[in-house]
């Protein structure tokens, strides 16, 4: 027999056996694959996130009578949640968090797409260079950018206030308020351009070339291929990455926690999760927190549904013409 | 609680020791007047530093009589020392930063702030951030409210309890008897843990024990830490002291930005800490 033959007949002959153990196989391999990865999620993401709903529904009071009794943990509804809802320091934190991300959220996307744009320019210099100086920041731990920018904040150690102050204008307030906010956003922005800049530069690189030459052709200047051509066919990316500001930002708790140590001006419910946090540990109110902390996560995922409903018609719709 | 003070600046800006706080103010005034970087003191903004200066005055954030507690945080003695501190802040002769911030400890180590009211324990801790000033810290009882007087109140402490579920409760007991009570423990406590006893055989041991690093100019320190502890006020705890200091610390921040009156802080602050024992389920007299 000729090997075409062999190789023709077989492949015609060979059939249920062999296809009922090839079918078999994808459905079990790739659940073994994600077992590791499920198993840390339910253990350290699922089951603390259901004993937190659960412990919000609970309250340790004191039982006993006496002015020393011991707490027992009773079940009180939705007491938590009301309380949580009704206290005017979580909306104040909340009013403060918003004060926050207005600065922060539109200048860190804003100089992120600046940055990636620049970059995608098609004899732009130090590419490399460039790209790792503006991606470092992004790899700094919170805590120690935090520390760092706080003694360049600091009236006696900042090197601005030692030219401010040779200039003859004073110190200038980075601590207090209203200077705070700023100095604040200004850490979130100073580790958050990097990353973000990244996600898009990654987008504006798959948009295919011949687009880019066509416009040029028809007689386009990079300005104009930046606003009517890379930002649109890049708005996926831009709408992923201010999701991720959005949520980051609802979410942040190192900056202020940290900084907290260098200024009074910050209080210990400067933000939403810092007064989690002080509910929760100062407070010895872990029900409570647990309550709030509801509250947040479903206002997050609240307001990121809504954000993407809006935005995934004119980002996304394109695509799935 | 003591007043540590620098004796070599005393000396040099010709300061004697204030008996009295209306010494203390005259004296802060006088100084910062003729030295604008120098302050006597620092305003106290935290929690501990206020209750100690508060059970001085005679009063309690809590008391309880065995069923229901009672919150003072807003008593008159309590609104009081509030006053006294935010007149004497108003004039711009206290440092204002809190105490045991960077600011503050550079101040510190630079001769800019030549007092620390707080508790015995003080010397490890003004190491810790101002070693270069070794051998130049003396202490003196606080100053009081009316001349002659010699209570003073707690800042922070620690206790010690043996839990229910201890199976060698007579042994604990014992060894924790040792650690306060004898030479060797209470000597170990203060040198080691910074810690000064409760108990007045420990006190009284520590007579001839070497005195901290910082306190080298003045060799009979735990003798006149003794005779302060003396006369230390009758001090109750209630259940909920953090949230009480964080919301002071909180209220008196915003009342210093927005120009109240640290009484109304303390109201706002008492209103917090009943609305939270309630919610534990403490009764609260009104």
């Amino acid at each position: 027999m000729s090997t075409t033959a062999s190789s023709v007949l077989p492949a015609v002959v060979k059939p249920t056996p062999p296809a009922r153990r090839r079918s078999l196989r994808p459905r079990f391999a790739p659940w073994l694959f994600v077992t590791p990865a499920l198993g840390l999620y339910v253990a350290f993401l699922l089951i603390p996130i259901l004993y937190a709903v659960y412990l919000s529904f609970t309250e340790l009071k004191v039982t006993g009578g006496g002015a020393f009794g011991t707490r027992k943990q009773v079940f009180v509804g939705f007491a938590n949640y009301i309380s949580s809802l009704t206290d005017p320091e979580l909306l104040a934190s909340l009013g403060r968090l918003a004060h926050f991300g207005i600065i922060s959220v539109p200048l860190t996307l804003g100089l992120a797409l600046t940055f990636a744009l620049l970059l995608d320019l098609p004899r732009v210099r130090l590419v490399r260079f460039s790209r790792t100086a503006i991606f470092l920041p992004y790899a700094v731990p919170g805590v120690i950018a935090t520390l760092l920018w706080g003694f360049l904040y600091l009236p006696s150690t900042s090197p601005f206030n030692y030219v401010s102050r040779a200039l003859g204008f004073g110190d200038i307030n980075f601590l207090g308020l209203p200077g705070l906010y700023g100095s604040l956003a200004n850490i979130a922005i100073w580790g958050g351009v990097g990353f973000n800049m990244i996600v898009m530069y990654t987008a504006l690189r798959s948009i295919p070339g011949d687009i880019h030459e066509a416009a040029q052709i028809d007689g386009a200047n990079e300005w104009q291929i930046a606003l009517r051509i890379k930002i649109p066919l890049m708005s996926p990316a831009l709408v992923l990455t201010f999701l991720f500001s959005l949520i980051a930002t609802l979410q942040a708790y190192g900056e202020p926690q940290t900084l907290k140590s260098l200024t009074s001006t910050i209080s210990f419910t400067f933000f939403p999760l810092m007064k989690v946090y002080q509910d929760a540990f100062s407070n010895d109110d872990l029900a409570g927190a647990a309550a709030t902390s509801v509250v947040l996560a479903i206002g997050t995922l609240a307001i990121s549904l809504g954000a993407l409903r809006l935005l995934q018609r004119r980002a996304f719709g394109e695509e799935e013409k | 609680m003591m007043m540590f003070y620098r004796s070599d600046l005393f000396k040099k800006y010709g300061i004697a020791i204030p008996k009295t706080w209306a010494d203390y103010a005259a004296d802060a005034k006088k100084l910062h007047g003729a030295h604008p970087n120098v302050f006597l003191g620092t305003l106290p903004q935290d929690g501990g530093t206020f209750t100690g200066l508060v059970q001085q005055a005679g009063g309690n954030w809590w008391s309880t009589d065995g069923t229901k507690w009672t919150v003072g945080i807003d008593s008159p003695a309590s609104t009081g020392v509030a006053s006294y501190w935010q007149q004497l802040a108003a004039t711009g002769a206290l440092y204002t930063q809190p105490f045991l911030t960077p600011e503050w400890n550079k101040d510190v180590a630079a001769g800019n702030i030549l007092t620390w009211s707080a508790g015995v324990w003080a010397p490890g801790v003004i190491d810790g951030v101002a070693a270069g000033t070794t051998g130049k810290w003396a202490a003196a009882p606080l100053p009081q409210w009316t001349a002659g007087d010699a209570q003073v109140g707690l800042m922070g402490g620690s206790s010690v309890f043996i839990t229910k579920s201890s199976k060698h409760q007579a042994q604990a007991a014992q060894f924790l008897e040792w650690l306060n009570g004898s030479k060797e423990g209470s000597g170990d406590l203060a040198s080691i843990s910074n810690i000064y006893p409760a108990s007045i055989a420990g006190q009284s041991a520590l007579a001839t024990a070497k005195v901290p690093a910082l306190m080298s100019a003045q060799p009979n320190f735990y003798t006149v830490a003794a005779k302060v502890a003396a006369n230390t006020a009758t001090v109750t705890w209630g259940p909920d002291v953090q949230t009480a200091f964080a919301a002071f610390s909180d209220q008196l921040q915003a009342v210093q930005a927005s120009g109240g009156s640290f009484a109304g802080a303390l109201t706002t602050v008492q209103s917090l800490t009943v609305a939270d024992m309630t919610k534990s389920g403490f009764t609260v007299q009104k």
